[in-house]
């Protein structure tokens, strides 16, 4: 039984696997487009819900995100450095401040962080406003050079364009997987249900959370410089808090508690708005519709439907760090089983 | 021994407020710092309004609801479309937007009622809701075909009075008064009224509240109707200054929230003081550094809040 769950499942994820490889090959610029938008928004979710781990709960990720952006476009667009290399320092922009920031916002938790988040997200717009000699401020600035290889400029193919967004994508989310199930990974399930336990037990809970937030924000710039270098202009309102609720919107359709959820929910929701384009005027309401009916329905989202058809009983058993379940489940002053099983784990393995 | 303390903290707080207060006047001239002296209160009274509802609904149904800033865009959509757009009186306009708010905030209680007090999933349910507002605000206006650009509400009250050489538009002394009259009441009936006790009751220990036989289903429904009544009135007041668009309700949120965790998440008098703070910030800040940078401000001053003093003015520090 459990090894024929685990064939369907593999199954699935390679027929995933394969679908997202073919589809560049398309030849229709606005799917591309659409496909490259896609991948920037699972990086950014997949860096969402490493922050959740650390249960907070970010509404300002799309700060970093402008970070990669401005950053990469602008050394493209002012200096006419190469957008390989901006890739990289709008990444390490991005991480930085990202190092800088969570240094502040991260010894908060809760309700104080998401709030501080929403306020860092502004703060960064406000900032690009307010640069207007060097940002273009509002109205921001166009024109930027796109990728080139070997004499190939990846706006004219916009099939290599895609396949470089997917490239990017693996990578980021290869090594937040990988962070996720490595030891790190499992100090930050303990320290989001328990923060006293996490800190008895001689973890740097700081260093932990700071090392989540950054990677997270590292690969949010990464995006950000996809983006910019693909639609080949940068204005602050692409990057404004409705962006960073977005991704949170991506984030909870598709669950929070599995590593496959960013995809599900960003390959759900773009499907949708892209299946009824004529009806776009409409997407506030029914973006509204489905979170409101996914967060009473659904709390662990759409990565969760198998477990539901499988259990009857309704509420999957299990749920992951950062997930809506287990904040509810998992009171103040008393750990959860999983709790002192992860305690154990760390603490057998030191 | 903590009394003592707890009193010089205060006093101290005091005189760094007036010698704040005396540099800013020195700094920007009498006439100025005047002026900007009544825009705080009058900012401040009317972000108290908003805070006043966050605060109440966080104290008492323990969800943080960041759609409150919808309820305060579509009530002044209200008083647009009554007041601005057909021309029918400002007063009704008011009362109309009220019941709005009214039934809109019901309705949003209802459908966070199933999330219990769970914080996380209130707020992404609160976004939830801002999508479904925002969105339903847009398509009422493109039935109506209104536009989704920002428009102007004309004031109603007119004319200035001369205070000891400083001109004071009467718009400003009756939105002062308004809101005074607004926060006043609301006090006085968390404090004097049976129903008020109740809904402190609730906010202190609901199952215990419940045992003495409050209907604490009902305070909730209660607490969320004078939140939207609250943030309905502040629309009423501010909207003949700022104008309307569908995106207004985002910004005061931001604001708002401030506030609450400056004056101490669920406690009414310290978002009172809270509010003032954050209003005269705002107001000195767009006065001496331009309205560009407001923004930054009330970001570093929340910063500093929360490392500082992360309980507020006079709260405890909610623990997840």
């Amino acid at each position: 039984m459990t090894t024929q769950r685990r064939w369907v499942k593999l199954a699935a994820l390679s027929l995933v696997g394969i679908l997202l490889l073919l589809f560049p090959l398309v030849d229709n610029p606005v799917y591309l487009s659409t496909y490259i938008v896609m991948m920037q928004g699972v990086i950014m979710v997949q860096g969402l819900r490493l922050i959740m781990m650390t249960g907070r709960f970010s509404m300002g990720h799309a700060a970093f995100m402008a970070t990669g952006a401005y950053v990469s476009g602008l050394l493209a667009f002012r200096l006419g450095i190469s957008p390989w290399l901006g890739l990289v320092a709008g990444s390490v922009a991005a991480g930085f401040l990202g190092l800088i920031l969570g240094s502040i916002v991260l010894r908060v938790s809760g309700v104080y962080f998401s709030i501080l988040t929403l306020g860092m997200g502004e703060l960064v717009t406000q900032i690009v406003m307010w640069a207007r000699p060097v940002t273009g401020g509002a109205s921001g600035f166009g024109k930027v050079a796109s990728f080139s290889l070997a004499g190939f400029d990846f706006w004219e193919y916009r099939s290599l364009y895609a396949y470089l967004a997917l490239a990017v994508t693996v990578i980021a989310v290869g090594v937040m997987y990988r962070l996720e199930r490595s030891r790190v990974g499992l100090t930050l399930r303990v320290m989001s249900e328990h923060n006293d336990l996490a800190e008895h037990i001689g973890i740097n809970v700081m260093k932990y959370r700071m090392l989540g937030f950054t990677v997270a924000c590292f690969f949010a710039g990464a995006a950000g410089s996809l983006f910019v270098h693909s639609v080949r202009y940068a204005r602050p309102e692409d990057f404004d808090s409705m962006k960073s609720f977005e991704m949170i919107i991506y984030a909870i359709v598709g669950g929070v508690a599995s590593p496959i959820g960013p995809l599900l929910g960003v390959g759900f929701l773009t499907l949708m708005s892209e299946a009824f384009r004529s009806a776009a005027q409409h997407f506030l309401v029914i973006y509204g519709a489905i979170l409101v009916l996914v967060t009473l329905l659904l709390p662990n989202g759409l990565a969760s439907l198998p477990q539901k058809f499988r259990r009857s009983s309704g509420r999957g058993a299990i749920g992951a760090p950062g997930s809506l379940e287990i904040q509810a489940r998992v009171s103040p002053d008393g750990g959860g089983p999983i709790v002192e099983q992860v305690a154990n784990k760390i603490a057998g393995g030191r | 021994m903590t009394a003592g303390v707890d009193w010089v903290r205060r006093s101290s707080y005091i005189v760094v407020g007036v010698i704040a207060c005396a540099a800013l006047a020195a700094y920007m001239g009498p006439v100025v710092f005047s002026q900007a002296l009544l825009n705080s209160l009058v900012l401040g009274l009317t972000l108290t309004l908003v805070a006043l509802g966050l605060s109440l609904v966080f104290g008492i149904l323990g969800i943080l609801n960041l759609a409150h800033g919808q309820v305060y865009a579509v009530a002044g959509y209200v008083v647009w479309w009554l007041y601005a757009k057909e021309g029918i009186s400002y007063w009704l306009a008011i009362v109309a937007a009220g019941a709005v708010a009214i039934i809109l905030s019901m309705g949003m209680e209802r459908v966070m009622r199933p999330l219990g007090t769970n914080l996380m999933a209130s707020m992404v349910m609160g976004l939830g809701l801002i999508y479904l507002i925002l969105g339903g605000l847009q398509e009422v206006l493109d039935v109506f075909k209104a536009g989704f650009g920002a428009m102007n509400v004309p004031s109603y009250f007119t004319g200035m009075i001369d205070v000891a050489g400083v001109k004071i538009a009467v718009e400003r002394v009756a939105m002062l008064v308004v809101s005074i009259a607004l926060i006043t009441g609301t006090i006085a009936f968390l404090r004097l009224t049976k129903t008020g006790r109740a809904t402190r009751a609730v906010a202190l220990d609901e199952e215990a509240a419940a045992l003495y036989g409050v209907s604490v289903p009902r305070i909730r429904v209660l607490t969320m109707a004078i939140g939207g009544v609250l943030a309905a009135a502040a629309a009423g007041l501010l909207v003949p200054m700022f104008g309307v668009e569908p995106t207004m309700g985002l910004p005061i949120l931001f604001t708002a929230f401030i506030a609450v965790i400056l004056g101490g998440m669920g406690s009414v008098g310290g978002v009172v003081v809270a509010g003032l703070i954050i209003g005269s910030i705002q107001s000195f800040a767009a006065t001496i550094l331009g309205s560009s940078t407001v923004g930054i401000v009330l970001f570093l001053t929340l910063c500093a809040i929360l490392l500082i003093r992360p309980q507020g003015i006079a709260g405890q520090l909610i623990r997840e």
